[in-house]
């Protein structure tokens, strides 16, 4: 064993991973075996995704008693109470970090104890000690259909499965709704939703689908190739996140299932569309284009993001995933998208290196909004480790056209609006924050009166044109463009502020 | 105890490590550093909602999987230890041991004394670990563990024993001469309470008399209180148990036997032993007492006559419930995760001659049968429970809530009766709206 100092997880626990795929679906109930804390399960479920019934978990705990005399009569007895009283299709036990390290055979005890439950019992082929949330996510859901799926005959009409959904994703039920309304709208059939509210029963029929289609990137590829190779169904594994990410995504579905999707994606990209209205707009000429961003997160919302802000004209510093075990792929996917892209899961790093970049706008989890807050940087929550607040009631996708919508809303509400910023720049030197953020109304009628006399009375004179264009820059930056320009003027030896010397102190702190 | 009821569970609570969510607070200039798996990190982290904290004093050494077994922690710690230094500069480290320590048995005592050795400021460790105790006793182990810093003699005493202060972590108690006795004892108030807590006490006992009383544990190393055999020792939390055992072996401290400070009731009763115990008058007490209640009157009638059922949770449900019984509610169920019957005397007296049902170790889903019977107005419970059993049409209040709060005193009564009467007025307010 080594120890390593951490003060934040990126990833979960493997036992998350394997609760929310089994806590997203129907009728399977889990038993955790662990110690008291480990049933926090609960207290996710039921306070993050606001859990209206008592989640599907629970604990066989792992006391003084379980250590010295065997844990085993504790958990034959818990999971023969659950079957009895919960009645579900699936029992699912798993270890937790700790109870791994005792190294008992859970799957003797599943095998021996099965002829006495009517549920089936499944125990994750997970390490839940060393693996983390994705991959173990990936290896069960796999683990699952490869327990129910059964070969059946084709639906009728074109359908897919869409593999990804679950809860305690970030905004992953959001965004299931969106890609559900995409797909009706191209007349595409859903046939079912993997983990989301699936049941043992549909993991039978789960092969009537023609495709297959994996949302994220982190887990769900796995099951895709098991379909693959053992009923040679189909798949696409595409996160549609962005505007170029969307299109093919549509276009890889409609060239499967045979359907033009072009007028589809030209409605939602025409200049009459609402993204085009934003991304075209003179406004967003000075709000996006040329900012400055840094992105981190998961892979699939890093890379996405990454994509969509070079596409609305934002400047990518640098992308960073914390998903480790997917580096390679990462920094292909992303080269020559952003300036440097790095994989790394130490979060103060991470937050040093977003003081050092200084961006006009942050991308990332919970964490980095932390980070930024502590800066000083604007920042959007685009990733899990979430928070409440990315649990949101209205529609919130992050995928497809609704998706991009929201994530321009979220910039357009956290970065400084273009003509503010344009002035603050300008004349300001770095903390501008300071005049936006005093109470507008006092300033507003302050202001006006008592610097533009004091400037005015002072040892240097304004002439009335030069009074006259300060008086038109916004209150809020007035009196730094009128401290800067008095500083010019002296600098340069001007005993009065003429309108050019207004233009040459503006050139000189523009340059 | 007779009258107790033992049942097999009480598993929706949390694991002791749960207690740097105040410790960490309370204790200046500390680092609590917990050794254990990913698990304890992400537990911290969600169920918690630490992340308030994002950046704050408390991190984890994470054990990973390696070529397995360094030859020892020692060498490991240290450099997680260094790396801890370096950015937070603390004057104190808690190493906080969790259930992978205990089922991996590994002994990290030499290490922390080793490592303390070398920087020069304590480097304590407690165990932490979910396998023992529930989350509030987490405190146990960190006063326990911060026992040693109490003084056993008074400052003007020990001027020959100064350089005892740079010799701290020897714990050697052999070190200390016999010093004559003096004639008075202290008073010493334990348990990890606010400043603010602590001072609404230390005035109430001042208006009786008492000038000088010490709060164990102050949030500054260097002004622990002494403790000694003269000491006369009054808890203020009910889960200390470890720490009032240690008191009394060795320090030969009495330990009062009275209720807690919670409620006017508890309060009242727990004032007037300490008065006893240092033979002062006490009659003003009960004047505080009936003014205290007559400024919860609104509340009081809000909640006569309510069933509320403890599902138990943070230890605190004994007082609480016999607070709640002095109020008028009839206690349908109060349900614990455990029962000191020494520490916890006063309280279950009091509890069982008004015949309040108590379970000891409640099983989830024998209490959800009965939930169906009592129906009752409230349910005190944890967070995992709380929303479900809202949704099946209970009223419920969270039980961490009172962990956090301020709930101590006279001051604090009308604090305390409003987290009861808060749900029930929402319940109210809703229903006129509309919702049932
Ligand atoms: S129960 Fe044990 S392993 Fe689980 S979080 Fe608590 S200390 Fe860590």
């Amino acid at each position: 064993m080594v120890l390593k100092l951490a003060y934040w997880m990126y990833e979960g626990t493997a036992l998350s991973g394997i609760a929310r795929v089994t806590g997203s679906m129907k009728k399977i109930h889990t038993v955790i075996h662990g110690p008291q804390g480990d049933s926090y399960i609960n207290v996710m479920f039921s306070m993050l995704e606001r859990f209206h019934e008592l989640p599907p978990f629970t604990l066989s705990a792992i006391g003084r008693r379980e250590m010295a005399k065997g844990s085993r009569a504790r958990l034959v007895e818990t999971v023969l109470r659950v079957d009895e009283e919960q009645k579900p299709d699936v029992i699912v036990i798993t270890p937790t970090c700790s109870s791994t390290l005792l190294q008992e055979d859970l799957d003797a005890v599943a095998h021996t104890l099965q002829a006495r439950t009517n549920a089936t019992l499944i125990v994750p082929k997970v390490n839940a000690f060393r693996d983390l949330e994705h991959y173990a996510m990936d290896q069960f859901l796999t683990q699952m259909v490869a327990t129910f799926a059964e070969e059946q005959s084709k639906s009728e009409r074109f359908s897919v499965n869409i593999i990804g959904p679950s809860y305690l994703g970030f905004h992953q039920i959001h965004d299931l709704e969106e890609i559900k309304k995409t797909l009706q709208d191209l007349g595409i059939e859903i046939n079912l939703v993997v983990p989301y509210g699936a049941s043992v029963e549909a993991l039978r029929n789960i092969t009537k689908a023609h495709l297959n289609i994996s949302l994220y990137q982190e887990y769900g590829k796995s099951v895709c190739d098991y379909l693959k190779e053992r009923f040679g169904m189909d798949y696409l594994s595409i996160t549609p996140l962005g505007i170029r990410q969307t299109g093919r995504f549509l276009e890889e579905i409609g060239e499967k299932a045979g359907i033009d999707v072009h007028a589809y994606i030209r409605r939602n990209l025409s200049p009459a569309s609402l993204i085009s209205r934003c991304v075209n707009s003179v406004d967003a000429l000075s709000s996006l284009y040329g900012k400055r961003a840094v992105v981190f997160g998961d892979y699939s919302h890093a890379v996405g993001v990454t994509y969509l802000l070079r596409e609305i004209g934002i400047q990518v510093e640098w992308a960073g995933t914390y998903m480790k075990a997917m580096e390679s792929s990462f920094k292909q996917e992303l080269q020559g998208q952003a300036k440097e892209v790095f994989v790394c899961d130490d979060f103060q790093k991470i937050s040093n290196k977003i003081k050092e970049t200084q961006p006009d706008i942050v991308f990332g989890t919970q964490m980095e909004r932390h980070s930024s807050a502590r800066h000083d940087f604007p920042c959007v929550v685009i990733s899990s480790p979430a928070h409440i607040l990315n649990f949101p009631l209205h529609a919130s996708p992050i995928l497809g056209y609704s998706g991009i919508t929201r994530i321009l809303d979220n910039i357009n509400g956290t970065i400084k609006l273009g003509l503010e910023e344009h002035l603050v720049n300008m004349f300001g030197e770095d903390s501008q924050e300071e005049e936006v953020q005093i109470a507008i109304a006092e300033v507003a009628a302050s202001t006006e009166k008592k610097e533009l006399s004091a400037g005015a009375s002072e040892e240097i004179k304004w002439t009335p044109d030069a009074l006259n264009t300060l008086k038109q820059i916004p209150f809020f930056v007035r009196g730094k463009v009128q401290r800067n320009t008095e500083t010019y003027a002296r600098e340069k030896g001007h005993k009065e502020i003429t309108l050019e010397v207004i233009y040459a102190a503006k050139a000189h702190f523009e340059k | 105890m007779d009258g107790i009821q033992r049942e097999n569970g009480c598993l929706n609570t949390f694991c002791p490590i749960a207690s740097v969510a105040w410790l960490h607070r309370k204790m200046k200039d500390s680092f609590f550093l917990i050794v254990g798996t990913h698990t304890c990190a992400h537990f911290i982290q969600t169920a918690l909602d630490v992340m308030v904290y994002a950046h704050s004093r408390f991190g984890f050494a994470v054990l990973e999987e390696s070529d397995l077994v360094a030859p020892s922690m020692t060498g490991e710690l240290s450099s997680v230890i260094d790396e801890v230094v370096a950015e937070w500069n603390p004057k104190v480290i808690f190493v906080m041991t969790t259930c992978s320590v205990d089922i991996l048995k590994m002994d990290l005592e030499v290490s922390c004394k080793e490592i303390s050795k070398k920087l020069n400021f304590p480097v304590l460790l407690t165990s932490a670990s979910g396998i023992d105790g529930i989350f509030t006793q987490g405190e146990d182990k960190v006063l326990k563990a911060l026992l040693p810093f109490c003084p056993t003699v008074e400052e003007e005493e020990k001027e020959q024993s100064e350089e005892r202060k740079s010799k701290w972590f020897f714990f050697n108690k052999e070190e200390e001469k016999p010093v004559e006795k003096p004639k008075v004892s202290n008073l010493v108030l334990v348990g990890a309470v606010t400043d603010g807590t602590a001072q609404q006490l230390q005035w109430e006992l001042k208006k009786l008399g008492l000038d000088k009383v010490d709060v164990f544990p102050e949030g500054d190393l260097a002004k622990m209180p002494v403790i000694n055999e003269r000491t006369v020792v009054a808890p203020l939390q009910p889960y200390l148990n470890d720490t009032l055992a240690t008191i009394r072996r060795e320090r030969g401290a009495t330990v009062l036997t009275t209720l807690f400070p919670i409620g006017p009731d508890g309060t009242a009763q727990f004032l007037k032993d300490i008065c006893q115990h240092f033979q002062i008058d006490a009659s003003r007490v009960e004047e505080r007492e009936k003014q205290t209640w007559q400024e919860l009157e609104p509340q009081l009638q809000m909640l006569r006559g309510k069933k509320i059922m403890f599902l138990g949770d943070n230890l605190l449900e004994l007082p609480l419930a016999r607070f709640l019984t002095a109020c008028g509610v009839e206690i349908v169920e109060l349900g614990t995760p455990y029962v000191h019957s020494k520490d916890m005397k006063a309280e279950l007296e009091t509890l069982l001659a008004k015949q309040v049902p108590i379970i000891e170790g409640p099983d989830f889903h024998l209490q959800l049968k009965r939930i169906q019977a009592y129906k009752p107005d409230l349910i005190v419970t944890g967070l995992a429970l709380c929303n479900p059993l809202e949704a099946m049409g209970y009223r419920t209040a969270w039980s961490i809530e009172f962990t956090f709060a301020q709930i101590h005193g006279f001051v604090n009564a009308i604090d305390l009766i409003k987290m009861f009467t808060k749900p029930l007025r929402k319940w109210q307010a809703l229903q006129e709206h509309g919702w049932n």
